[in-house]
């Protein structure tokens, strides 16, 4: 069982009906095991020590008309740990509701409003939470996908996940049965701000795509031509492309290696660095280095003209 | 067995040839058979010169003829496999086929064959000077142990008497380690002192070439030989070697003794320790003055010495590394030859900075000492499969500890000569190092010789080999 220390966001717009979740958290790939969404059901995020099977039950609860409180309160009955688990959802109207566990790792709590369920667990402090809360209802004109982001950056800058940062995930539905949104960073350093920066770009390469493909209760019809010819562009070509940026060890060091070769050499270089490190402190300015160049050198075989006045 | 050729030094060996009580074949084939019977085991050659008895035989005939040259004449000395030679390849201990090097003699080689001396074989050396552990080279006090590195081979096959001498090259201490693990004396002059030129290079600013020889009066035969200007090494200094041979016997009452008390006394084997105080005890009973001194600025050495020497690596070997030949570089040196690229620009110029503080401390001491001495090695000979030791209560990798008091004057470019002072109780010799002002080496080597005249430590001929 894989205890996924997150913080995270499910919600529904008020203008479009549209659910969303947003999980930041420090394992790796968190996309793939916390947010569970049907469109015009509603949103569930299921993490600490994960259990996926309450999301599902949880939906299946909602669907059959249950109340957020009891399709939840339902779902946790089937479990017999619900002491390690931690769950947050909203319906398709928007009504929330949400678990912490008393074994969930502190600071561990969670936060319902109008329309979002905020929860996280292993968290720097409890501001986590309210800080991301304060930011999504702070950004109630924005479309959903910004007040997910907004909330998740505003997580994020408050502490987070207090083991660091590993991965990310923007989830949305709208009517159909395939995602409004579905963006993960699954490895990354900083992932919040990885997963900004994937939004930029899906916001100009992919939701106009999304936008014009086929729906199951309408006609399959055609892309717009702007959006075939954006397609047909080389992506680094396209509007909102990131500019190529030069990978520092690769192309700025020139160290061609492949990847697991240079991780090695970047481990072995470890020891190395923490001596360099100590003298990149040292104020030097004032030393000459013991190099002197010497222009005469290639003629030392050729002796120089002795000037004369 | 004290009459054997094999047990004597040069300067002896060069009186008999010069009475003509000895001959150059004679001599040479003496060396041969101790090789064929010794190094299948000790593996300290790479090859044996197919031309060494005609080498020897044309240098009787001179000699009948014409007399000796000098000291060198017909006496057989190894080399380092870095060394370029006319008459034998050149490998600098790598296995890959594609990476060739010069069929000319390199300045040093060219120099001893003016000289008179004959060239006997290639010795074995850690990978492209990149290591302290030559492999397969074994230690001749103890076949399990290493002969320290890079110039493994030329260690154990002088210690071993399998050669009366033979060059070596000094980048980090590759001269003085492996003298000081086998017992014998290792020379690294001043920067600049012998010609590099026809050396595969390590890093420019840091590579020495010297002798490794019996004595230390030996050592001195070999500067004056090789010593002067050198067309093809920018950094060789043109001025004349002072005849060092000649004064090693002036008395050394009143010359001024520094022990550098930092980095030099941390992490010593206690034997290792009590051999250097002796050998410091031995200094003032000879009318030295003794002075504790400290260089702060040696803290940061190792941060200077790895910066420019994976740069400097890093640089030589690009071809290599673009063409994909480091894959067939051993592992160890491949990864430090590689991650040389992480050495940034500014990196390496503030090493070179740091390596000005080091210098300048360094010149304060000798300002008021004419010597600095201390250990050449921290440790004994350790076990080929031991990758760690505890010293004085530390574990330490054997590669850290060993360099760790020789590199500080590579750092400062000053001569620097270990010679042995004693022996463990595993029997195992150790190393004393003496370090002077630049050009300094006549003032180092007289110390170093009256030292060896009062113990004679060098007599000791290794079990193995006896």
């Amino acid at each position: 069982m894989m205890e996924l220390n997150t913080f995270s966001i499910a919600a529904r717009c008020p203008r479009t009906g549209h659910l969303g979740v947003a999980v930041a958290s420090a394992v790796p790939a968190v996309g793939g095991l916390c947010p569970f969404l049907r469109a015009g059901i509603g949103a569930v995020t299921t993490q600490s020590w994960v259990n996926p099977y309450l999301a599902a039950r949880i939906l299946d609860g909602l669907a059959g008309g249950q109340a957020p409180d009891a399709a939840l309160a339902a779902a946790l009955a089937t479990d017999d740990r619900p002491d390690l688990r931690q769950v947050g959802l909203v319906d398709a109207h928007g009504a929330g509701a949400a678990w912490t566990g008393a074994g969930c790792t502190p600071a561990a709590g969670h936060r319902t409003g109008s329309g979002y369920a905020v929860q996280g667990n292993m968290l720097a402090g409890p501001g986590v939470i309210d800080a991301m809360a304060l930011a999504f209802e702070d950004a109630a004109a924005c479309a959903l996908d910004e007040r997910l982001m907004r909330a998740l950056e505003a997580g994020d800058a408050a502490g987070g996940d207090r083991r660091g940062k590993q991965s990310a995930a923007l989830r949305l539905v709208a009517g159909e049965d395939y995602p409004l949104l579905d963006l993960r960073v699954d490895e990354h350093g900083a992932p919040v701000a990885e997963l900004r920066r994937v939004l930029e770009v899906a916001r100009r390469q992919l939701v106009p795509f999304v936008a014009g493909m086929p729906r199951k209760d309408g006609p399959a019809g055609a892309l717009p031509d702007d959006v075939v010819a954006m397609l047909l562009e080389a992506p680094g070509t396209r509007p909102g492309a990131a500019p190529a940026v030069p990978d520092p060890v690769r192309d700025v060091m020139g160290l061609h290696q492949e990847a697991g070769r240079i991780a090695h050499l970047l481990a072995q270089f470890a020891p190395v660095l923490a001596e360099i490190e100590v003298l990149r402190t040292l104020d030097l300015a004032h030393i000459h280095p013991p190099l002197v160049f010497d222009p005469s050198l290639p003629y030392r075989d050729v002796p120089l003209p002795v000037p004369h006045d | 067995m004290t009459d054997a050729v094999w047990q004597r030094p040069i300067t002896e060996l060069a009186r008999r040839v010069a009475a003509r009580t000895l001959s150059s074949t004679e001599l040479v084939d003496a060396y041969l058979d101790r090789i064929a019977r010794l190094d299948g085991d000790l593996k300290s050659f790479v090859c044996v010169s197919p031309a060494v008895r005609d080498a020897a035989r044309a240098a009787d005939a001179e000699i009948a003829r014409t007399g000796p040259r000098g000291p060198l004449h017909g006496i057989p000395i190894a080399i380092k496999d870095n060394y370029t030679t006319a008459d034998l390849p050149t490998r600098a201990g790598t296995s890959v086929d594609a990476l060739t090097f010069p069929r000319e003699d390199s300045h040093c080689v060219a120099r001893l064959r003016a000289a008179g001396a004959v060239i006997l074989g290639k010795l074995r050396m850690h990978e492209f000077a990149w290591g302290m552990v030559s492999p397969p080279t074994r230690n001749p006090w103890d076949l399990a142990r290493v002969p320290g590195g890079s110039s493994g081979g030329s260690g154990a096959a002088v210690a071993a008497r399998l050669c009366p001498a033979a060059l070596g090259s000094d980048t980090g201490g590759s001269i003085r380690i492996p003298a000081a693990l086998c017992g014998v004396v290792g020379l690294k002059p001043t920067f600049g002192r012998i010609g590099r030129s026809g050396i595969v290079p390590h890093s420019w600013s840091l590579d020495h070439a010297g002798p490794l020889t019996l004595t230390v009066a030996d050592a001195a035969l070999l500067l004056e030989a090789l010593a002067g200007p050198d067309p093809g090494d920018p950094a060789a200094h043109a001025a004349p070697v002072a005849a060092v041979a000649a004064g090693l016997d002036r008395p050394i009452r009143g010359l001024r003794v520094a022990v550098i008390r930092d980095h030099f006394f941390d992490g010593l084997d206690g034997a290792v320790g009590a051999a250097v105080e002796a050998a410091i005890g031995f200094f003032a009973g000879q009318g030295c003055t003794v002075r504790d001194v400290a260089v702060p600025s040696l803290r940061y050495g190792l941060g200077a010495i790895y910066a420019i020497e994976l740069a400097s690596s890093a640089a030589y070997h690009d071809r290599s590394v673009a063409a994909g030949h480091t894959a067939g570089f051993a592992e160890d040196v491949r990864d430090l030859v590689e991650m040389g690229r992480l050495v940034t620009g500014p990196d390496y110029l503030r090493a070179e900075q740091v390596r000005a503080l080091i210098m300048a401390e360094m010149a304060a001491i000798l300002s008021e000492a004419d010597v600095i001495v201390g250990p050449a090695s921290p440790l004994t000979a350790w076990r080929t499969e031991e990758a760690s030791v505890a010293l004085a209560g530390r574990s330490e990798s054997v590669l850290a500890a060993s360099w760790r008091l020789t590199y500080p004057f590579n750092l400062t470019g000053l001569p620097a000569i270990a010679l042995p002072c004693g022996f463990d109780g595993r029997g195992l010799p150790i190393g004393l190092q003496i370090a002077a002002r630049p050009f300094g080496e006549a003032v180092m080597l007289r110390m170093a010789h009256q030292y060896e005249r009062a113990h004679a430590w060098w007599r000791r001929v290794p079990p193995f080999a006896g």
